[in-house]
């Protein structure tokens, strides 16, 4: 873990260390704790790297770089028996019996080597690359690779800096640390993305060509990533005034036949809400990435939470089909996102796909994701050959699915409108039009949801404990099994990766466990309320953090034992 | 060459009290576009919601009835994502410059190229009357019984601050007229704004078509250069006798979607999206 003051840069050395545990071939994943500042207050940045996939940051760290009081202050007791901290003696002092101690005089070295202080987190990445026995030459190519563009001043004294604390650390504890990076043998080729980056590329492969976003923490990522890829995929990426700006504009570029998005976090989503209610009356696809953090009001913008599920499916007036999507590891919202863009077409309705802080800024590196079953799915939208006289855009069929004509195709003209409409598209207030036209475009999610995969329960039959969650507490609660398995207590995990229409097979999946306990990052066990309401199964037992912080392994086994003890 | 005619729907009538403005601007537009001889499947017709926003049903172009304020959001988005179509949004005054104000000053300095016509007559008339905010102070009305608080904003002024590329106004009982301003506005390459002075026949009964052939007069018959700002802006404030109608201010600038590489090879809506290469982005990745 590195901690530092918000603005003397904490996310550099984090990121430096996360590429070198990568180069070494290990896994790894990220998270960081910031406040909603620019620059003061105390920031980490949490990196877990092992030979295995990891699923989930941890709450106890091996190895603390210091750069601040603060991180010495508040986090020493989080340090394991064995591990080290590297900190600066001229600004802390640290007491902590069974851990290793490595004052290193970060600022001072920075200074004299480089007549920076500023310096001092890449002196300190140096620090920590020498105690971990790890060649330094990977670290400066990678400080040379990061630099590239600022120029060659600039990166030889981080070059200097670097070596310097490495040196430092070699000379005054050598061998001192029990730890030590081994790199692994033939590694296979990972690439390291945060969850909204994952996101962006399976909109790009799905085909997306028109994105419009106002930003927003935690979802400002989605449309950094697309604004920076838009020239090589021909992408038209927008940063608009606002987020009624973002959707409409989106929804335009949908009933023009471009594959469409709009990315936010729920206070932009709020304001979205009028025009989901559009888009699933006019039936024009449209994908919305929601990154959840913890609400009310502006909340906690920095943190991650899952308070936003009941907003996004009861999201704008009125019943209309609306599909929900939440994916649980990098690699789902890779493939999540492409999916979302099958299903807005296929279905012609709003897709949401449902995330949270956690998991769209936090990092990972994974092996290049498989990608030759990925099919384009376009739905009804017709070639121009199969548009003929008896068109008609919103046409009663038993699937509710209509088929769909896009601005310069013959024949295919019609009116879009968010009032009630018949099947050619025109106002109507008549009853039987209106009953008709209302249970169609509901029948399409009857006709989803029949398609859907069932849930599936992950680890062990008949386990003593079922671990019930969505989103990305998926990590941490997959990683707790392993550690309530050492506590002797046998756990399964089951993960529901569609909201709406709700994943079927719930109710048979929690007929066979023993225990479940739902884990949720919000206060009303918003998905535990939408099971008993569709499932009429209340699960009784919940793990509920509301913290802004998102669920670590060891405190999910912690509080499983409290719960069934 | 098509006709008016060419580009009405016949599935109904439009819904208008016999005498309202919109009549004017239907026509007017109808004729602008058979003027231009657009091919109505190539065009895009996007209201908001309000008394002429109804419109797209009784055009046999592609329609889009939005949400209350969001016409240009969506048009610039139907643009954008098929450059090729001709767009064009239609508001009322409500629409564009009340809860639609924050897109309207956007979309004119972003300058995509959509024409939007705002069927201006001071009043909500779908919603029974009330004050809008072209409204003068005073005006009465039903959410203002004892005259509206509040000054008129002035959306030509606002248009000039907001470097909006075409900036015109018609009136809705001089048809030759107006076609011709709505034809120029399509023609033009970039965002135009045609605001429209038109009489509400039900709840505005002291701006009726008598008072605007009275006091309009047309912009081209006193010498007006369009490409000068000081003119526009003193014909735009000058209120003092007579109303001008026609073109303000015109000028050539970069067309939004024209600047970015990305347009340069056809409509986005047309792009062939099997396969595309994302291995080449994770590799981007793998340091």
């Amino acid at each position: 873990m590195v901690g530092g003051t918000a603005g003397e840069g904490v996310d550099l050395p984090g990121t430096l260390f996360g590429k070198l545990c990568m180069s070494a071939g290990l896994r790894l994943k990220t998270n960081a704790e910031f406040h909603s500042v620019i620059k003061g207050y105390n920031n980490i940045y949490q990196i877990r790297a092992s030979e295995n996939p990891v699923y989930s940051h941890m709450s106890k760290y091996d190895l603390v770089l210091a750069l601040d009081k603060d991180t010495t202050d508040l986090y020493m007791d989080d340090v394991v028996p064995g591990g080290g901290v590297i900190y600066d003696p001229d600004i802390t002092k640290v007491e902590r019996e069974g851990v290793k101690l490595f004052p290193v005089p970060l600022r001072a070295i920075a200074k004299e080597k480089v007549g920076l202080e500023l310096a001092k987190n890449v002196v300190g990445i140096g620090a920590a690359c020498g105690l971990l026995d790890y060649p330094i030459d990977i670290l400066l190519d990678l400080l040379i690779k990061t630099f590239a563009r600022k120029g060659k001043e600039i990166t030889s004294k981080n070059i200097d800096a670097a070596q310097a604390g490495y040196n430092y650390v070699r000379e005054n504890f050598p061998k001192e640390f029990d730890y030590i990076i081994k790199p692994k043998k033939n590694p296979e080729k990972t690439f390291m993305a945060n969850g909204n980056y994952m996101i962006t590329f399976g909109a790009i492969k799905a085909g997306c060509k028109f994105v419009s976003e106002y930003p927003m923490t935690p979802s400002s990522s989605v449309l950094h990533c697309m604004a920076k890829h838009a020239r090589e995929y021909e992408i038209s990426v927008n940063h608009v005034e606002d987020e009624l700006s973002a959707i409409n504009m989106a929804i335009g570029a949908g009933f023009s036949g471009c594959r469409s998005m709009a990315a936010t976090s729920g206070g932009g989503f709020s304001l979205m809400t009028e025009a989901v209610g559009f888009a699933g009356m006019t039936e024009i696809p449209i994908v919305i990435v929601e990154v959840q953090r913890p609400g009310p009001s502006t909340g906690l913008p920095t943190r991650s939470g899952q308070g936003d599920l009941r907003q996004v499916l009861h999201a704008s007036q009125g019943d209309f089909p609306k599909i929900v999507l939440s994916p649980g590891t990098h690699e789902e919202a890779f493939y999540m996102a492409f999916e979302a863009f099958n299903l807005a077409e296929m279905y012609q309705c709003p897709v949401i796909l449902l995330t949270e802080k956690y998991l769209g800024e936090g990092d990972a590196n994974i092996p290049f994701p498989d990608t030759t079953n990925l099919k384009i799915n376009r739905g009804q939208l017709l070639d121009d050959n199969q548009i003929d006289d008896n068109f008609l855009r919103y046409k009663n069929t038993k699937n509710g699915i209509s088929p769909r004509s896009i601005p310069g195709q013959k024949g295919g003209a019609h009116t879009a409108s968010s009032y009630e409409h018949r099947e050619d598209g025109y106002f109507t207030e008549e009853i039987d039009e209106c009953n008709s036209i209302h249970e169609r475009r509901m029948r399409k999610l009857d006709t989803l949801k029949n398609l859907l995969p069932p849930v599936v329960i992950e680890g062990k039959e008949n386990a003593e404990v079922t671990l019930v969650c969505w989103g990305a507490t998926y990590g941490p609660a997959y990683e707790a099994i392993e550690w309530l398995k050492k506590k002797g207590i046998s756990a399964n995990l089951l993960h529901v990766k569609y909201l709406s229409p709700l994943q079927p097979g719930i109710n048979e999946a929690l007929s066979k466990t023993k225990r479940p306990i739902l884990i949720e990052g919000n206060i009303t066990a918003q998905l535990g309320g939408l099971i008993a309401e569709k499932v009429g199964i209340d699960i009784q037992s919940k793990i509920l953090d509301y913290s802004g912080r998102p669920f670590t392994p060891d405190q999910i086994a912690r509080e499983v034992i409290k719960i069934i003890k | 060459m098509r006709t008016p005619k060419d580009y009405t729907d016949n599935t109904g009538k439009p819904n208008w009290c016999p005498g309202c403005g919109n009549f004017g601007i239907e026509a007017g537009l109808k004729m602008a576009m058979s003027k231009l001889n657009l091919d109505p499947d190539n065009v895009a017709l996007v209201s908001g919601i309000g008394c002429g926003a109804n419109a797209p049903y009784w055009f046999n172009t592609y329609g889009l009835v939005t949400l209350h304020g969001r016409p240009l959001p969506v048009a610039t988005g139907v643009k954008l994502g098929n450059h090729e179509l001709t767009v064009i949004a239609w508001s009322g005054d409500g629409d564009a410059y009340g809860i639609g104000m924050g897109h309207f000053i956007h979309a004119m300095r972003r300058n995509a190229n959509v024409t939007y016509l705002v069927g201006n007559n001071t009043v909500y008339g779908l919603t029974k009357g009330q004050a809008s905010p072209t409204a003068e102070k005073g005006q009465i009305s039903p959410s203002t019984p004892f005259g509206t608080p509040d000054p008129n904003i002035d959306p030509l002024a606002l248009a000039m601050s907001s470097k909006c590329s075409f900036i015109a106004r018609g009136f809705a009982g001089n048809l030759p007229h107006l076609s011709n301003l709505i034809a120029e506005g399509i023609k033009h390459k970039g965002f135009s704004l045609i605001d429209i002075y038109q009489p509400c026949v039900a709840w505005d009964k002291t701006h009726g078509y008598a008072y605007y052939q009275e006091k309009t007069f047309d912009l081209a018959t006193v010498n007006h250069d369009v490409t000068n700002k000081q003119a526009a802006l003193k014909m735009i404030f000058d209120k003092s006798e007579k109303l001008p109608i026609g073109i303000f201010y015109k000028e050539e600038r970069e067309v939004y979607e024209d600047e970015q590489p990305q347009f340069k090879r056809g409509p986005l809506a047309h792009r062939d999206i099997e396969n595309i290469n994302i291995k080449a982005i994770f590799d981007q990745y793998s340091f």
